[in-house]
């Protein structure tokens, strides 16, 4: 049984595309028939800076829609590491993007590195899709939302011209996601 | 010119200074709509602030829209584009339309929508006391320029051509036959077009500048106009310190 | 009865631009402005494509005008700004109220004053809109907490300004404006259309109610329509005292007498509660889960939240100071409805205020309860 709510948090430079992300997971999460909030942080989003992207999901209606403690992360750039990883919840998960990212001991979560611009670049060949890898390497990861749910949530979201980079994008990292299922410690 | 023409009138009299050219643009204004046969209940005047924006407002029966200071193109941009049936002119002064509503002025223009916007140019701000507007010459004594204005006026016709007028005439108001021409040719003209009425103020222009004879006023006016054949020959600088009138739709 | 399932998540702002087409909005201008942006983008693709006008005014002061030119041609229309924006606007604003223009202004408050944290929360514009243009009206304000009042404070917003012909705001704060939530935008909506009967004088002073009937341009009912003291047919009287004492009363009685009518509020937990929060906007959800969070421990607060923030709820927030002994008052501002509650109730008020762009959390709540408390 999952216990909700569930707070994640997606953290990178502005033009990575985190906040679509949230907006995609909030959606994926009201079409499984949950209550969703999304929220997020942006200074000067298209032109780089920190950014991040909130979501909480629940079987209940949410009070507060701000996330306090995510219990999972995903990490696109170093400065996001920096800023989120210690608030993150120690049972929960990070997920990093190698490439950017070098984690150190001041995430007590389980740490996971993700080879999305890797893959991005070598897979679709335009390094922006990394977000969508890295989104689907989470949720493979956790199994918390239908990826069909998801799938819905991205055609519905992302634009024509981009829609099916993005859609292989989730593919490849549930992929990669799934074939290490996330469990907590001492479970 | 001989109909009667009271029946576009919803008040007796107007509040006008003896002397002021406004009225004769009133009557030229009710001429033109009355010649063209607009059916009453699809006209809109608005207007902004000033001697001038009360020429619509209360005299002419019709829909009226008496705004706030500057704000007239606007207004009337919003009421244009709510419902496109209506014909809708504006009717303010020189100081409202070109100094606090010269943005909306000139992006009204740029818009081109389809409205007729009428400038009563007295070259001072009437109502509030006979202070400098956009328009006073260089050299006019206002309250607020005591020893003459420094800054050069705007020419108007030409500000809204270059942003984009479908149509621009200046006439004084001494010219009222090819005044009510002008203003048919505005009405009729699909896009935003501009007639600019010069019309002397005796009570603010005319006493603070030794012109107390209403008919020295006007006599002064009527020698400051000059064609545009005869503006070719002046400089910019001198152009500025008379009136040309006709019809600028530069294409 | 919709399913869970079917519900959308949407923006506040684009939620609020769902309701603005819901209620019959059918014009549109505005000038862009962080954080409500996402509110005018969505009405130019939308509002054109269902016969509506969208148009891009040059700045506020124009914007509010070309809504008010709109509305006079009988059209629901609206605009959304946020704080420097509605500064431009406090002069629309004054001639709306004095010559009784229906319209909605969707502000989405930011961090100021002047430029300030553009895309930082604040809830610094409710003194602004009440009275920030000169001279005595009352506009109505309403303040949702969610995505599903952004959609349904926006419907209700253009329902009270047709019903008392005065403008209406929705006052949001960018957290509201720029969160994602599940809503569900209903389809059985009471709209309230406006009486456009041509005939008894459209400012007149004998309706019961206060609220004249208000023909349109292209109507025939050849109006006169203006910012300055006028009578009954809109005649100016500018140096009537009698006339303008006249008009200025009505404006402001026809929305301070149906206070009943208008203002709403959502209470949580007060029946035993010995202290309250009153609270509005996002603050409300703070405070939600930090009262819940004290009655779990079984301490007896409660909230009454202000859906209404003008006119103000007089008569709850009355009763609230007579049934608590404390009242907790938690604002993104240095204080500016503490005044309104402080003047109405006996108990005691504390206010907790924040200016730093941030949201107030549950803690920030929890904490200050549990010293009120103890």
């Amino acid at each position: 049984m999952t216990e909700w709510p569930v707070e994640f948090r997606f953290g990178g430079l502005g033009g990575q595309g985190v906040v679509t992300l949230g907006a995609v997971l909030a959606d994926a999460g009201a079409r499984a028939g949950l209550e969703a909030a999304a929220s997020q942080s942006y200074g000067s989003s298209a032109r780089g800076g920190a950014t991040r992207a909130d979501v909480i999901l629940s079987d209940d209606a949410i009070d507060f829609p701000h996330v306090h403690r995510p219990r999972f992360l995903a990490i696109l750039a170093q400065e996001a590491f920096e800023s989120y990883a210690a608030e993150t919840d120690p049972e929960g998960l990070i997920c990093y993007d190698g490439f950017f990212v070098k984690p150190d001991d001041r995430a007590r979560a389980q740490l996971r590195s993700v080879p999305a611009t890797e893959i991005a670049v070598r897979e679709i060949g335009n390094k922006v899709a990394a977000n969508f890898i890295m989104l689907g390497a989470m949720l493979g990861a956790i199994d918390l939302i239908d990826p069909e749910r998801m799938q819905e949530a991205i055609r519905h979201l992302v634009r024509e011209r981009f829609l099916q980079a993005n859609l292989k994008a989730f593919g490849l990292g549930l992929d990669l996601g799934r074939a290490l299922p996330f469990a907590k410690e001492g479970s | 010119m001989t109909r009667s023409m009271e029946h576009w009138l919803r008040v007796p009299h107007t509040a006008f200074c003896p002397g002021c050219g406004h009225g004769i643009l009133l009557g030229a204004l009710v001429r033109a709509v009355d010649e063209l046969a607009i059916e009453r209940k699809n006209l809109l005047f608005v207007s902004g602030i000033g001697c001038a924006a009360w020429i619509p407002s209360p005299n002419i029966e019709v829909d009226t829209l008496h705004t706030v200071h500057g704000r007239a193109v606007a207004y009337a941009t919003g009421a244009k584009l709510a419902n496109p049936k209506l014909t809708v002119i504006v009717v303010s002064g020189d100081g409202d339309l070109s100094s606090i509503g010269g943005n909306h002025l000139i992006h009204g223009a740029r818009r081109n929508i389809d409205m007729t916007v009428i400038c009563a140019n007295n070259q001072i701000y009437g109502m509030t006391g006979g202070q400098t507007a956009s328009t006073t010459p260089v050299g006019a004594c206002t309250a607020t320029d005591p020893e003459g204005s420094q800054y050069r006026p705007f020419d108007l016709c030409a500000l809204v051509n270059a942003a984009g007028a479908a149509y621009a005439a200046r006439w004084p108001v001494s010219a009222p036959r090819r005044l009510i021409a002008s203003l048919k040719t505005a009405i009729q003209t699909e896009g935003f077009s501009f007639v600019e009425a010069i019309s002397p103020c005796p009570t603010q222009f005319g006493r603070r500048n030794r012109l107390d004879d209403v008919t020295a006023l006007y006599d002064q006016m009527q020698s400051l106009c000059i064609t545009r054949q005869e503006a070719e020959t002046l400089s910019k600088q001198q152009r500025l310190e008379r009136f040309v009138i006709g019809e600028f739709n530069d294409d | 009865m919709s399913t869970k399932s079917e519900r959308l998540i949407l923006m506040g702002n684009q939620a609020a631009a769902e309701g603005a087409l819901k209620a019959g909005c059918s014009f549109y201008a505005g000038y862009p402005i962080t954080p409500s942006s996402e509110i005018m983008e969505m009405l130019a693709r939308r509002l054109p494509k269902q016969g509506g006008v969208f148009i891009q005014m040059e700045d506020e002061l124009a914007s509010l005008a070309a809504v008010i030119g709109a509305a006079w041609t009988g059209a629901k229309a609206m605009t959304a700004t946020s704080g420097p924006g509605l500064s431009l606007m406090m002069e629309g604003l004054g001639y709306a109220a004095i010559t009784e223009t229906p319209c909605v202004i969707i502000d989405i408050q930011r961090a100021g004053p002047a430029t300030g944290q553009a895309t930082r929360v604040g809830s610094g514009d409710l003194l602004q809109a009440r009275y920030g243009s000169h001279g005595d009206y009352c506009p109505i304000a309403l303040s949702p907490w969610s995505v599903q009042e952004m959609y349904d404070l926006t419907i209700r917003a253009f329902n009270l300004s047709e019903r008392f012909r005065v403008p209406a705001f929705v006052l949001a704060e960018e957290a509201v404006g720029h969160l994602r939530e599940t809503v569900r935008l209903h389809d059985e909506i009471a709209l309230v259309e406006r009486n456009r009967e041509v005939g008894p004088p459209p400012f007149g002073h004998d309706q019961q109610d206060g609220v004249p009937p208000m023909p349109a341009f292209g109507d025939g009912a050849n109006l006169m329509v203006t910012g300055s003291t006028h009578d009954e047919w809109g005649y100016r009287k500018v140096e009537s005292p009698e006339q303008h004492a006249r008009l200025v009363e009505r404006i402001n009685r026809k929305v301070l007498d149906h206070e009943a009518e208008i203002a709403e509020v959502d209470a949580h937990f007060l029946d035993d509660a010995q202290v309250a929060v009153v609270t509005y906007g996002f603050c409300g959800r703070s405070a939600l889960a930090a009262v819940k969070a004290l009655r779990a421990q079984n301490l007896r607060v409660g909230m009454l939240r202000l859906k209404t923030i003008w006119p103000f709820p007089d008569q709850a927030v009355r009763a609230l100071g007579k049934s608590v002994r404390h009242i907790l008052v938690p604002e993104m501002n240095l204080g500016q409805l503490v005044g309104q509650v402080r003047e109405r109730v006996r108990c005691e008020v504390t206010q907790l205020n924040q200016v730093n762009g941030e949201v107030i959390v549950p803690a920030d709540i929890e904490a200050r309860l549990r010293e009120i408390i103890s």
